[in-house]
C-alpha cells in the first residue's frame, strides 16, 4: 500500500523512552495509545506518572456530567494500571469531593505513591484524607486543596517528605505542628489560607518556607537553614492589643534563628507583628546571606514598625535589592512627631554596601517616608536605581514631595531616581 | 601525536565528519563521557554511530542556547516526522538528557489529539490485531474514548490491510 513510512521506528524502543513520551501526552492519549497495535496494548498501563488536569475533561457544560466522567475515567484507568505510580495529580479540574477518592488514595497508598498532589475545586465539601494516606511511607511531595488532614495518634510522620503545601486545609494546630516535626527531610513548607494559628514551626531541613493566613503567633524554632521565607499574615486587632503586653520580642522569636536567610517578603501585617515587643538594641544576628528584602504594607506612621525596616536593613551588609511598600494613614503621619528619632536612633555609621536597587512604592510623601529615602540616598554607595511610585494622585503633593528629595545627598554618583506617576 | 588540546574532544559521525567540541559539551552527552572516561588519557577520536553531521549541527545549536539561558527558543518545528524520528533516537544513543526531554515532548505535542490512524502512520505501526479483538478492546477502553475531539478514526480503512 505504500502508506507506512518505513519500518516501525518505535515499538521496540525501550520503555523508559515510551514511558517518557506517554508521560508528556495529556493521559487521555497515553490510554490510547493501547489499540494502536499488540505490543503497544499494555504500554501505557505502566507509566509511573499519572496527571489529571484540565485536558482530561470532555468538552461538556454540564457539571455533574463531567464530575460523573472525570470520576469514572480515573477509577477505570487506576484499576487497569499495573506496577508503581510515583506521581498522581489531579489539578485544574472541576472535581469535588466524593467517595470514589477514598479508593484511589487507598491504590496508591499500596503502590509507592512519592508525589501527591490532590486539588479540589471550590464548592464542594473537603475531602477528608482517609487513613491509609497516612501510610504512605515513600512520600517525598504532597501538596492538598481543599481536603481535610486528621492524623490517627499512632502517625509517626513522613519520614521521606521533602515538600509540602496546603492550602485551605482543615489540621488542627497541634497536628500541623507535629506533621512539620516528624517530617526530617522537611525542605520546602507552604503553608495558605490558614487561620488563628498559633504555629511553631521545628524542621532543621527547612529552606523554603511559606505562610499566608491569620495567624496569632509564629515561632521559627530550629530553622538554621531556611533560605527563603515569605510570609503574608492577617493580625486582628485584638490579637495585636493582647501581644502589646507580652514582654517577649517577636521580631528575634521569628527571625533569631534564621543566619542564612537569602530572601525576605512580608506582607500586610508581617511589619506590624516583628515590631511588637520589647526593644531590640542592637540586633546581636547578622544575615550575610540576605540579598533580597521585600516589605509591603509598611506604616511608616508607626515608629516601631520603621525600626524593625532599618534593624532588617542594617543588619544585611550584603542586602542587593529592596522593596518597600508603604501604607501610611496621611493625616496621621504628617503630624506625627519624633523626628529626633531620625537622629538619635538612625545608625548614622552604617553603609549599605552593596544595595543596588531600591523601589519604594505606595509612596503618601509623609516626612518619615521622606527621611528614610534620605537614610537609604545617604548611605548606599553602589546605589544603581531607586523607583519611587506616589499613591497620590495630587500633582501639588507629588511636586512637594520631589522637591524634598532632591535635596538629598547621594552617596552613589550612578544612581538614577525615577519617580513613577501612574498616569 | 598529541591529541587535540585538552579543552576539545573530536567526534567522527556516521558521514564521515569531525567535529571538535567543547568538553562541556561532550559532557552532556553520557554515552561520549562514558567511553572518554573508559579510555586512557588521550583518546584522539569517538565515533558516534547513528549520528549524522546535521544532528551535531542542531545538538551544537542548542548546546549554545542552553549556555545562554535560551533553551526555550530551540526549536525542531521545522523538522519532519520522518527526521524528528532520526534526531530523537540519535539524542538517545548519545545519552542527553535535557535535549532528549525537549524531543521527546516535542514527539508527544506533534501526536496529541491525533488519531490512532495517524499515529500508526507516522511511527511505522502495523496494526496487527484481528477485527474481532479490535472491537473488543475498543469497547472494552471505551471510558478513554468518550468525549473526545480528536481526529475522527480511519478505522474501516485500517482492518483491511
Amino acid at each position: 500500500m505504500g502508506d507506512f513510512s518505513g519500518p516501525d521506528l518505535i515499538s521496540d524502543l525501550p520503555q523508559s523512552i515510551i514511558e517518557t513520551i506517554l508521560i508528556q501526552l495529556p493521559i487521555r492519549d497515553a490510554v490510547r495509545t493501547s489499540i494502536l497495535s499488540r505490543k503497544w496494548r499494555y504500554k501505557w498501563s505502566t507509566i509511573t506518572q499519572l496527571v489529571f488536569d484540565e485536558k482530561c475533561y470532555p468538552n461538556c457544560h454540564d457539571r455533574e456530567a463531567v464530575q460523573k466522567s472525570v470520576v469514572e475515567f480515573i477509577t477505570r484507568l487506576l484499576f487497569l494500571h499495573q506496577g508503581p505510580i510515583h506521581k498522581f495529580q489531579i489539578v485544574n479540574t472541576s472535581l469535588q469531593n466524593c467517595s470514589a477518592i477514598n479508593q484511589w488514595i487507598l491504590f496508591l497508598s499500596r503502590n509507592d505513591i512519592k508525589d501527591l498532589d490532590l486539588e479540589l475545586a471550590e464548592g464542594g465539601e473537603f475531602f477528608r484524607m482517609p487513613s491509609c494516606f497516612f501510610g504512605c511511607e515513600k512520600l517525598t511531595r504532597l501538596e492538598l486543596s481543599r481536603c481535610e488532614l486528621d492524623p490517627p495518634a499512632s502517625f509517626k510522620g513522613f519520614s521521606c517528605l521533602k515538600s509540602l503545601n496546603l492550602h485551605q486545609v482543615l489540621i488542627s494546630p497541634e497536628a500541623i505542628e507535629s506533621l512539620i516535626s516528624s517530617c526530617p527531610l522537611l525542605e520546602s513548607l507552604s503553608l495558605s489560607y490558614f487561620d488563628c494559628l498559633a504555629l511553631t514551626v521545628c524542621a532543621p531541613n527547612l529552606k523554603y518556607l511559606c505562610l499566608e493566613g491569620e495567624f496569632k503567633e509564629i515561632c521559627l524554632v530550629d530553622t538554621p537553614l531556611l533560605v527563603e521565607l515569605s510570609v503574608a499574615m492577617y493580625m486582628t486587632d485584638d490579637v495585636a492589643e493582647h501581644m502589646e503586653q507580652s514582654s517577649t520580642c517577636n521580631f528575634v522569636k521569628f527571625l533569631g534563628g534564621v543566619p542564612n536567610l537569602e530572601r525576605l517578603v512580608g506582607l500586610i501585617d508581617f511589619t506590624k507583628y516583628l515590631s511588637i515587643g520589647n526593644d531590640l538594641g542592637r540586633l546581636s544576628i547578622m544575615y550575610n546571606n540576605l540579598e533580597t528584602i521585600e516589605m509591603y504594607q509598611v506604616s511608616f506612621e508607626d515608629m516601631k514598625e520603621i525600626l524593625v525596616v532599618l534593624r532588617l536593613i542594617t543588619s544585611s551588609p550584603n542586602l542587593k535589592e529592596l522593596h518597600i511598600s508603604g501604607s501610611s494613614n496621611i493625616s496621621a503621619a504628617t503630624y506625627a512627631a519624633g523626628f529626633e528619632f531620625w537622629e538619635k536612633e538612625c545608625p548614622t555609621d552604617s553603609i549599605l554596601s552593596q544595595l543596588k536597587v531600591v523601589k519604594l512604592t505606595e509612596m503618601s510623601g509623609v516626612p518619615h517616608e521622606i527621611e528614610f529615602i534620605k537614610f537609604l540616598l545617604g548611605c548606599s554607595p553602589a546605589l544603581e536605581t531607586m523607583s519611587i511610585i506616589p499613591s497620590m494622585y495630587d500633582l501639588e503633593c507629588q511636586l512637594k514631595m520631589l522637591v524634598e528629595l532632591m535635596k538629598f545627598r547621594r552617596a552613589s554618583t550612578k544612581a538614577e531616581i525615577y519617580f513613577i506617576r501612574g498616569d | 601525536m598529541a591529541s587535540s588540546s585538552s579543552n576539545l574532544i573530536s567526534l567522527k559521525t556516521s558521514d564521515g565528519t569531525v567535529f571538535k567540541v567543547e568538553r562541556a559539551l561532550a559532557k552532556t552527552m553520557k554515552t561520549v563521557q562514558a567511553i572518554i572516561e573508559e579510555a586512557d588519557a588521550n583518546i584522539y577520536m569517538i565515533p558516534i554511530h547513528n549520528v549524522f553531521s546535521h544532528h551535531m549541527d542542531m545538538i551544537i545549536d542548542y548546546y549554545k542556547l542552553s549556555v545562554a539561558g535560551k533553551s526555550k527558543e530551540f526549536s525542531v518545528e521545522k523538522l519532519d516526522n520522518d527526521e524528528l524520528k532520526d534526531f530523537l533516537l540519535a539524542v538517545h544513543y548519545l545519552n542527553m538528557e535535557d535535549l532528549f526531554e525537549v524531543l521527546t515532548q516535542a514527539v508527544a505535542d506533534r501526536l496529541e489529539k491525533k488519531s490512532v490512524g495517524y499515529v500508526r502512520k507516522y511511527f511505522g505501526i502495523e496494526n496487527d490485531f484481528t477485527p474481532e479483538e479490535y472491537a473488543a478492546i475498543r469497547k472494552k477502553n471505551d471510558w478513554a474514548f468518550k468525549g473526545d475531539d480528536i481526529e475522527p478514526e480511519e478505522d474501516e480503512e485500517k482492518q483491511e490491510e
